[in-house]
């Protein structure tokens, strides 16, 4: 008896609770609020979002200024096109670090339009901070004071943004009038910069895998043909380097060798000027002037495409073998691209494989033809 | 003539006491433990199994949180109890530890870690019991600098009609999900118009009618409706994921019908309406739990290990501002450190949005302290118990 | 102790140090000592090395060709090096047969691939495991998963190639130093501001270098200085970009390249100078963490779980054979072996607390390291009082068995890996997990101590009153001791998950697996008392425990939940049937009529 008299209440207690449980949900509210500032947008998704992964940046630029297709390491390029045919480029890159700092940067923009270089002392004055998102801009404007390029001066606008772990660089450059004109468009350019940190979508979280470092470049694939060639016979298909588009290895006696490599880059990649005098260097011949630029070199018509051919001998022998070194090489503007096909190696050897350069070039058949996985070098 | 009616009732009286007494042992006996507590592995198992399809909530209220467990077949509308659901196991449970203390055990020193125990399973028992009926979970999405006074329940919606004619404040009327799917007709004093239920869908797939275009005409007649088209799809049963509640409400002035309405909280604006001089805005929302006091996001980390995905912590930094109680001070909230106040507790629960967005989950439950206790009991019931045993089992040993 | 028993210890223990180089005349040892960082955790390439080679090919030491094999360390540097001779070597593990029909792949007698032999197929490799990876994850067939993990592995294949070094390098440190020299006049990008280069064309250097930056698997470049934080470690590629002339290219990079060009040209000298520079250096430099690093080498030869697991295996042919012949003699070595295989298992787990910096569980894996620890301790106890063999046989073969499941699990990769935010309390870690864990271990000797009986009693008729009485007792004291702790450690889990969510309990797979345990053992404990069971009843019972905790260990991570599957697709889920399956069938060899005892014993 005594049981029933315990379990009695106790069951009742517990089924009374039980009624309370459901009963408060089907009342309508009625209550006054604060008036709400943002209308809130619908969430679908809750918790648990990515991570962060490498800063990217975005930008709005104005309507007439017209976007390039990006290469290899510059995150973007615009081209704006001034009323009496003239043309400025804005190139938007960035790399890790800090490239050696504010000076050095300055400086270098200066040398490219041939300005002498600042001290530090003197940086202040011509640095002038902007802000965007938050984050600190310096902005530089600087004037020719020769005329560089058909018979005008060139400005250089230049822009640069510490964000995390890398430097951004924004470069207006063109004829002085075009740049100066659009220069408020080019600072209200700059503060349209967004910085965000772009999430690397973290697979679910509970897999305990293979980690995930930010980008993955390309793996193992090579790159879709999407240019078209016919190595002669002797040259041997290297494996790809990142950069290189074709690569391949010619061997002649005694050890010597011979590398051949086809690279593309956008725009003009500095002019033909300032490549062949990169050649000059890796051979440690001294650089040239405009001028004698034809003296060395020659214009071929090649299956359709254009080529500035060069070919340069060392004067000394240098390593590895200490013999004297050979560059063939052949530049050709195609569209938007440039394409620089290269031969380097043992003088003798070089020599022995002109032709075959020669035939590879005019096999060569280039339709503007970029790397498939251009995008991963972001 | 009598018949001798003592005798009668004797005879029923003792079948009565006989058969309670037959019960009560039953109650009391280490038996029925036993088959309970098997009954309740069942349970668990097949329950564990179900979350596959139904997600962890609704197999929680099918198995654990109900009376019995429901099975309704293919095709039928009617449902039928199979297997005794978590409340009745554990109700039975309850009645017959009570019972068996009741009945069989005599209070010596040596049970006293028995007895411990089981008060200590009784009050888990209890704690699980007030949990369910009584405990409230919501949830907060901020960014970074915005200021919030309520919370989202994370499963259910309300249809949210606010006046926003006064310059200083909205009124705001809210019907709750549970009306909607329901009621027909939804009349309210403090609305000057009555709200009719066309359709309600618990879950939703919306597209725009321009990308479907052989589907018949919609419901709704003003308002985004007419050029969405809403087709219902059982509701998600991901962690992850919200069921896309939409409505087809008709409102009817007295003059007649102001025009029927598709609201839903896939959709990001409110769709607006004047009547008789106010203007309205209706609204399909989470529902909202309005508190006292703002919080306020001042910042949110997220650190990582270096060269790796996996999150080392995170934590936001709020202020939490309530003019009741003069309170203004900035709160550090990070993973194992919560905020308490004022009888809610504030967890970092996630981050959404490239960091920018920090979602806390509020939790308000009373008798959260019951579990702390019975842990206290049982660990405490435990030791004594098996180093009771284990002194004696040494003793014996030992020669 | 006999002598003999405490030389074969002593052999046994040390043997490993007599071990030569893995590459004569090269200080490989030392290299493979050098710290580097990698998932957000400091360790020795060691590590590094022989973690991808168990993703790669499940063994820590590649066969080769003349019979010989590679040590981890080896292949690793000639990886890394000289990847022109590495991928010719076979060290991807491909046994699916849709995946090698699919890729065309066949003939390889042990199912190794090389890396040359997967070039060539590399677009179907992507665009496989592209479609696969579509599907969510536990949706996907068996040939996906394998198609998707095929392509993770090449990447990881492809990233230690280029983490040292660019693959095609011939003379890396001659190419670090030319670019010293660009770096000591200006800065890094470019070469000389006026004439020569393209202007945001960087020089092929700096191009490499980038590459290199991207690709990279780990950090090599410690930060100067004793603080320096894990953030600061650079990879080699970022290392050499963000060189200036005030800061030059820092110590560790040259370094590396020293070694990486010494031996790719096979110069041991060179190699084995370069690598004591920069130890020294190191020592200076950036204080305890080479030791660490050291250290974690050090465990890695050492090996201290597979030591154990072959010592298990003695201890229970040792015990078993107590039961028929000798068995003072045979019982004591199997008990002293049976200790001396815990101590060397306690020495591991006490390796990675300190190398972690953790309790000792923090993963599947060392909770099965940990099972097996607390099996045996238990186990050693029961030998202690019982002197029978019993515990000595139940500690060996969970010893055994959890070392073996611990192996499968480490060829996921490292095993020491960061803990995520929410789970990094040590607090909690040390009192609800390694209760939890104690619970499951106690479960499991329990079960095996039934199963003993069973076969004990079926199929010999060696299960006398006193061996009977006494493992019932066992039983009994372990099912007692496993509800204790699986009580107490639910409990817990419970209070952490209150902290931490605000929910004690939310009827998760995990927390009911753990339920299940406690309601097991309870009915267990129950039964017995209410006089519902004899003997042999409870050891069924005992048995179905193992059923019990399996499921709560395995069976909920192969749930799915939330996806409408049931993970019949994991890769241990067979096992886990066929463990489940032998144990209800010697559940119901339980109710078998036992062997009468031989009268007189």
């Amino acid at each position: 008896m005594r049981l029933i008299r315990l379990s009695g209440p106790a069951l009742g207690a517990v089924l009374s609770l039980s009624c309370f449980a459901g009963c408060d949900n089907s009342k309508i509210e009625v209550y006054r609020v604060e008036k709400e500032h943002d209308s809130q947008t619908a969430q679908i998704t809750e918790a648990s979002g990515g991570s962060s992964g490498r800063g990217t940046v975005t930008w709005q630029a104005p309507a007439d200024w017209v976007e390039q297709p990006s290469s290899g390491l510059r995150r973007g390029t615009f081209k704006i096109h001034g009323k009496d045919g003239g043309e400025a480029e804005l190139s938007i890159t960035a790399f890790p670090g800090d490239v050696g700092g504010l000076l050095a940067n300055i400086n270098r923009w200066r040398g490219q339009i041939q300005l002498p270089p600042l001290a530090q002392p003197d940086l202040a004055q011509v640095v002038t901070p902007l802000s965007a998102s938050g984050r600190n801009i310096s902005f530089v404007d600087i004037v020719s004071t020769d005329s560089i390029k058909g018979g005008k001066k060139s400005r250089i606008l230049g822009a640069i943004l510490p964000l995390g772990d890398e430097t951004w660089f924004f470069k207006l450059s063109g004829p002085d009038e075009l740049v100066a004109a659009r220069k408020d468009e080019f600072k209200k350019f700059l503060e349209t910069i967004k910085t965000e940190v772009t999430p690397v979508l973290a697979s679910s979280a509970e897999n305990s895998g293979s980690n995930t470092n930010a980008p993955t470049p390309p793996v193992l694939a090579t790159t879709a043909a999407q240019f078209e060639y016919k190595a002669p016979p002797g040259w041997i298909a290297q494996p790809l380097s990142p950069m290189r588009l074709a690569s391949f290895k010619v061997t002649g006696t005694n050890g010597a060798e011979a590398d051949v490599s086809v690279v593309s880059l956008s725009g003009m990649a500095g002019g033909d000027l300032a490549n062949i005098n990169r050649w000059r260097e890796q051979l440690k011949l001294p650089p040239l002037s405009e001028d004698d630029i034809a003296s060395i070199s020659s214009h071929v018509n090649m299956n359709g495409h254009d080529f500035l051919v060069t070919d340069l001998v060392s004067a000394e022998r240098l390593p590895p073998l200490n013999h004297k070194m050979r560059i063939v090489a052949a530049a050709s503007h195609q569209g938007e691209q440039t394409w620089f096909v290269k031969m380097t190696g043992d003088v003798d050897l070089v020599g022995a494989q002109k032709n075959h350069f020669l035939d590879f070039l005019r096999s060569l058949s280039l339709a503007g033809a970029t790397r498939s996985d251009e995008s991963s070098a972001q | 003539m009598q018949v001798p009616p003592v005798r009668t009732s004797r005879l029923l009286n003792n079948m009565m006491v006989r058969s309670l007494k037959a019960c009560g042992r039953a109650l009391s006996s280490l038996r029925l433990t036993v088959v309970l507590l098997g009954l309740s592995m069942v349970l668990i198992f097949f329950g564990t199994l179900d979350q596959v399809h139904l997600g962890i909530h609704a197999a929680q209220a099918k198995y654990f949180r109900s009376l019995f467990v429901l099975w309704q077949p293919v095709g039928a509308a009617w449902r039928i109890p199979i297997f005794p659901g978590g409340y009745l196991i554990g109700t039975l449970l309850f009645l017959n530890l009570v019972a068996a203390h009741g009945t069989r055990f005599k209070p010596s020193p040596k049970k006293i870690g028995i007895f411990t125990i089981h008060a200590g399973v009784v009050v888990l028992l209890l704690g699980e019991l007030l949990t369910g009926l009584f405990a409230k979970e919501s949830m907060m999405r901020m960014d970074i600098g915005s200021a919030q006074t309520y919370s989202e329940a994370p499963r259910e919606t309300e249809l949210a009609i606010i006046d926003t004619s006064s310059k200083d404040d909205d009124l705001v009327v809210a019907i709750p999900e549970s009306l909607l799917a329901h009621a027909n007709v939804i009349q309210h004093p403090a609305l000057p118009f009555m709200l009719k239920i066309v359709k309600f869908m618990a879950n939703a797939a919306l597209a725009m009618r321009s990308q479907a275009p052989d589907v018949p005409p919609s419901l709704a007649t003003t308002g985004i409706g007419p050029n969405v088209v809403a087709t219902e799809i059982p509701r998600t049963v991901k962690q992850d994921e919200r069921d896309l509640t939409t409505v087809f409400v008709q409102i009817n002035a007295i003059q007649g019908p102001l025009g029927t309405w598709l609201v839903s909280n896939a959709l990001g604006a409110p769709q607006s309406f004047d009547y008789d001089g106010h203007t309205y805005e209706l609204r399909l929302r989470q529902k909202r739990y309005y508190k006292p006091f703002t919080i306020k996001l001042l910042d949110f980390r997220h650190d990582i290990y270096p060269g790796t995905d996996i999150p080392k912590n995170f934590s936001s930094r709020i202020r939490l501002i309530d003019s009741r109680q003069k309170e203004d001070r900035d709160v550090l909230i990070y993973m194992n450190s919560p905020l308490r106040y004022s009888g809610y507790t504030f967890y970092q629960a996630g981050f959404d949005n490239n960091d920018k967005t920090s979602i806390l989950q509020v939790v308000n439950n009373p008798t959260f302290i019951l579990p702390y206790i019975a842990c206290g009991l049982v660990g405490a019931g435990l030791l004594t118990q098996f180093s009771m045993h284990l002194v004696g089992f040494l003793r014996r040993r030992r020669p | 102790m006999p002598w003999f028993v405490a030389a074969f210890c002593l052999y046994f223990l040390i043997a490993f140090l007599f071990e030569g180089e893995p590459k004569p005349g090269y200080a490989l040892r030392d290299f493979g000592r050098f710290p580097v960082l990698l998932n957000g955790r400091i360790k020795p390439l060691d590590t590094v090395a022989r973690t991808s080679l168990l993703i790669l090919c499940g063994k820590q030491s590649l066969r080769v060709d003349d019979g010989k094999s590679l040590s981890a360390i080896e292949w690793l540097t000639e990886l890394m090096t000289r990847p022109e001779i590495a991928d010719d070597r076979k060290v991807f593990k491909i046994t699916n047969p849709d995946t090698l029909g699919a890729l065309g792949l066949q003939g390889e007698e042990n199912k190794n691939y090389s890396f040359s032999q997967l070039v060539p197929r590399a677009q179907d490799i992507e665009r496989q495991a592209e479609l696969a990876s579509n599907v969510e994850e536990q949706l996907r067939t068996p040939f996906q998963r394998d198609v998707v993990k095929l392509y993770e592995r090449a990447t990881l294949y492809f990233r230690l190639k280029n983490s040292l070094e660019v693959a095609d390098t011939n003379d890396f440190q001659a190419e670090v130093e030319a670019y010293a020299k660009t770096v000591a006049l200006e800065f890094p990008l470019m070469k000389r501001a006026r004439n020569s280069e393209p202007l945001d064309a960087p020089s092929e250097a700096a191009q490499r270098f980038s590459f290199l930056a991207q690709s990279a698997y780990f950090f090599p470049i410690p930060p100067a200085g004793p603080n320096g934080k894990p953030e600061q470690w650079k990879k080699m590629g970022d290392s050499l970009l963000t060189a200036t002339k005030e800061t030059g290219i820092p110590r560790p990079a040259l370094a590396y390249a020293a070694m990486a060009t010494g031996y790719h040209k096979e110069d041991a000298a060179a190699f084995n100078s370069a690598v004591s520079e920069y130890r020294t250096w190191l020592q200076e430099h950036i204080g305890k963490i080479p030791r660490t690093a050291r250290l974690e080498a050090f465990f890695n030869t050492f090996a201290p779980f597979y030591k154990s697991m072959t010592l298990y295996v003695l201890v229970f042919i040792l015990a078993c054979g107590s039961w028929l012949v000798w068995p003072t003699v045979l019982g004591r070595y199997a008990f002293y072996l049976l200790v001396f295989g815990f101590a060397i298992h306690t020495i591991g787990l006490l390796f990675r607390i300190y190398l972690e910096g953790r309790p000792p569980v923090t993963n599947l894996y060392s909770s099965a390291v940990f099972i097996g620890w607390g099996a045996v301790l238990l186990g050693i106890l029961l030998e202690r009082f019982y002197h029978n063999g019993i515990g000595s046989a139940t500690a060996s073969v969970l010893g055994f068995l959890t070392l073996l499941i611990a192996h499968h699990l480490s060829l996921d990769g490292d095993t020491m890996e960061m803990m995520r935010a929410v789970l990094d309390t040590n607090g909690w870690l040390a009192t609800h997990v390694v209760c939890i864990t104690l619970g499951y271990a106690s479960t499991y000797l329990a079960g095996f101590l039934a199963l003993i009986y069973i076969v004990r009693s079926v199929f010999t008729s060696s299960l006398d009153n006193e061996t009977a009485t006494s493992l019932s007792r066992m039983v009994y004291g372990i099912v007692c001791f496993a509800t204790l702790f699986s009580f107490v450690g639910t409990i817990l889990g419970g209070i952490w998950a209150d902290q931490s969510w605000g929910r004690f309990w939310g009827w998760d797979p995990k927390e009911n697996g753990a339920l299940l345990i406690v309601l097991w053992n309870a009915i267990i404990l129950h039964a017995r008392w209410g006089g519902l069971v004899g003997q042999r009843g409870l050891m069924a019972m005992a048995v179905f425990g193992n059923i019990v905790t399996s499921w709560s260990w395995f069976g909920v991570n192969m749930l799915g939940i939330g996806l409408h599957s049931y993970g019949f697709m994991d890769k241990a889920f067979p096992w886990l049937i066929a463990f489940m399956l032998t144990q209800v069938f010697m559940m119901a060899l339980a109710a078998l009529p036992a062997k009468k005892p031989l009268p007189g014993k």
